[in-house]
């Protein structure tokens, strides 16, 4: 059974100052989530899994130059909330947050396990991220889990979401959050109240506009599947999109503009041959008046009035075909368009 | 007079520019970063509200070796001119602020990025080298968009160091040890 999860990301952006350093302020173990009594809470203690490179913590009060107070993390020790971790070049950290959530800190990162208890019904973490990256991982476990990373500049909890994203810069505002596994993430701007919503595979940043819209600005994507095309919709993109033209299946423009084969595929011109009852051939079916042609695009004399086959190799070759087709299979003894060679 | 009056003003402007954009960080850090160790500085790095010539360099060094190599800023200096990672002729001083093109400079000689055919034609001997390799930083998302002369924050030094880290791993320029959450663990609904 699909469970629909949706995560929601407050974003507050600050209208005129920079976003301020350091983490948001924890919040009280007794300010739990609307609703959901108190209650006696255990304070729990994450394990590092996995260490690479120089990882290092300390309280969360210390400086991040006194290097007496900031002692490195190893693979099996226990941290509860109430310490920030840093990572260094090259370096990075992952950390068990019971059986169901993994948090990897990855490299020139400064994080905080900000909250790490669980109550009757609820297994509450928050990860304070300054600056740098932090991929999680939540799966379903036995208590609700309430996860969340708090930022300058964003927030974001979920739960049932596997391998999600947050980098943030610290002093910009800018930041990003990508989901690549599982689940459904939703942005919402905290100072516009505008959402978006993110599925894997997809990112938003603080532009907080859809993948798609930033997905042609980011590299070329050509978003039109050539393959899975109708002819009509290769004609439209074809049109609407680089210059060119289709052909309809009189080997004529669609829009009466040059002739020249456009789209990413060729236009498959279907042609139909009669046959007489003793199975001779009787020529090419002609509808309408309209002669079925070739599949070779037919050069009009004028030219290509500047549609965008430039100067290019492929438009040269094309030429050339034209040419040689031409050639090979000119008019005999009529001044009408090319014949079929016997 | 108004002949007068544009020669002044030409006059000034080239003094101006003949003197150089770069000046020292006027803010005073309070720390020492030569008595810092590797990660301390790193630390440090996020705090600074520009970042100046010596602090640049250094971590780019650590970057590209990934620890600590040099102790001074002559020993940097001169490592990265025997690398060819810097110019004599852009005349640095450990002290100034450092701009954002002439890091995109040594970032894309570390990471090994040759760039597009502005870089190589013109680049590559000299004329807008700096220009075009912070382009190609922007390009590849690495630094913010803006103009090569602007400086760099502490925060936005620190987010390219963690960015040019991931791609000179992603390109195999230094052995790594792959590193990722692991198998997601069977779900146990309430």
């Amino acid at each position: 059974m699909l469970r629909a999860i949706i995560t929601c990301v407050s974003v507050a952006v600050p209208t005129l100052v920079i976003p301020s350093r350091g983490f948001p302020a924890e919040s009280t173990p007794a300010t739990a989530s609307a609703g959901e009594p108190v209650g006696p809470i255990d304070k729990l203690t994450a394990t590092c899994i996995r260490v690479k490179g120089s990882v290092q913590y300390a309280p969360l009060d210390a400086k991040s130059t006194d290097a007496q107070v900031w002692k490195p993390v190893e693979v099996g020790g226990q941290y509860g909330q109430g310490l920030q971790i840093r990572t260094g070049i090259r370096s990075s950290v992952v950390l068990k947050f019971g059986d169901d959530t993994v948090v990897m800190i990855d490299r020139s990162t400064l994080a905080a396990i900000s909250e790490f208890y669980k109550t009757a019904a609820t297994k509450r973490i928050r990860i304070g991220l300054d600056y740098g990256t932090v991929r999680a991982g939540v799966a379903e476990g036995e208590l609700r889990s309430d996860f969340a990373i708090d930022s300058p500049v964003a927030t974001l909890s979920k739960r049932g979401t596997w391998d999600f994203e947050m980098w943030v810069e610290r002093g910009t505002g800018r930041f990003d959050v990508k989901l690549a596994v599982q689940g459904l993430v939703e942005v919402m701007h905290k100072l516009t109240g505008r959402t978006a919503q993110i599925k894997p595979k997809q990112f938003v940043t603080q532009a907080m506009l859809n993948w798609a819209d930033t997905a042609k600005f980011d590299r070329q994507i050509v978003l039109a599947d050539a393959f899975s095309q109708t002819t009509d919709e290769r004609n439209v993109y074809t049109r609407t999109n680089t210059g060119r033209t289709g052909l309809d299946p009189s080997g004529n423009p669609t829009d009466r503009g040059p002739t020249l084969s456009g789209g990413a595929a060729p236009t498959v011109v279907p042609t139909v041959r009669m046959t007489t009852a003793a199975g001779q051939s009787a020529g090419t079916l002609a509808i309408l008046g309209m002669q079925l042609r070739p599949r070779e695009p037919v050069s009009v004399d004028e030219g290509d009035f500047g549609t965008g086959s430039g100067f290019g190799a492929q438009a040269l070759k094309r030429q050339a075909r034209i040419a040689i087709t031409r050639f090979l299979v000119r008019p005999r003894g009529s001044g009408d368009g090319p014949s079929r060679a016997r | 007079m108004r002949r007068l009056s544009t020669v002044a003003t030409i006059g000034l402007t080239l003094t101006v520019l003949a003197g150089g954009c770069a000046r020292p960080r006027k803010a005073a850090t309070g720390v020492d970063p030569d008595t810092l160790d590797e990660a301390g500085f790193q630390a440090h790095l996020a705090d600074v509200p520009v970042v100046t010539v010596d602090e640049a360099c250094r971590a780019i060094l650590i970057l590209a070796d990934g620890r600590e190599t040099t102790k001074n800023w002559s020993d940097r200096s001169q490592e990265l001119l025997r690398r060819g990672w810097i110019r004599r002729e852009w005349n640095l001083k450990p002290g100034n602020i450092v701009d954002r093109g002439t890091v995109a400079y040594m970032v894309c000689k570390a990471c090994r990025i040759q760039g597009g055919v502005n870089r190589l034609i013109l680049g590559s001997w000299g004329l807008g080298d700096r220009r075009y390799a912070y382009r190609e930083l922007v390009y590849r998302d690495l630094m913010s968009p803006g103009t090569e002369w602007q400086y760099l924050t502490g925060g936005q030094m620190v987010a390219l160091l963690g960015k040019a880290d991931q791609l000179m791993e992603k390109k195999g320029l230094y052995e790594s040890e792959k590193f990722d959450l692991g198998e997601r663990p069977d779900s146990k609904t309430p």
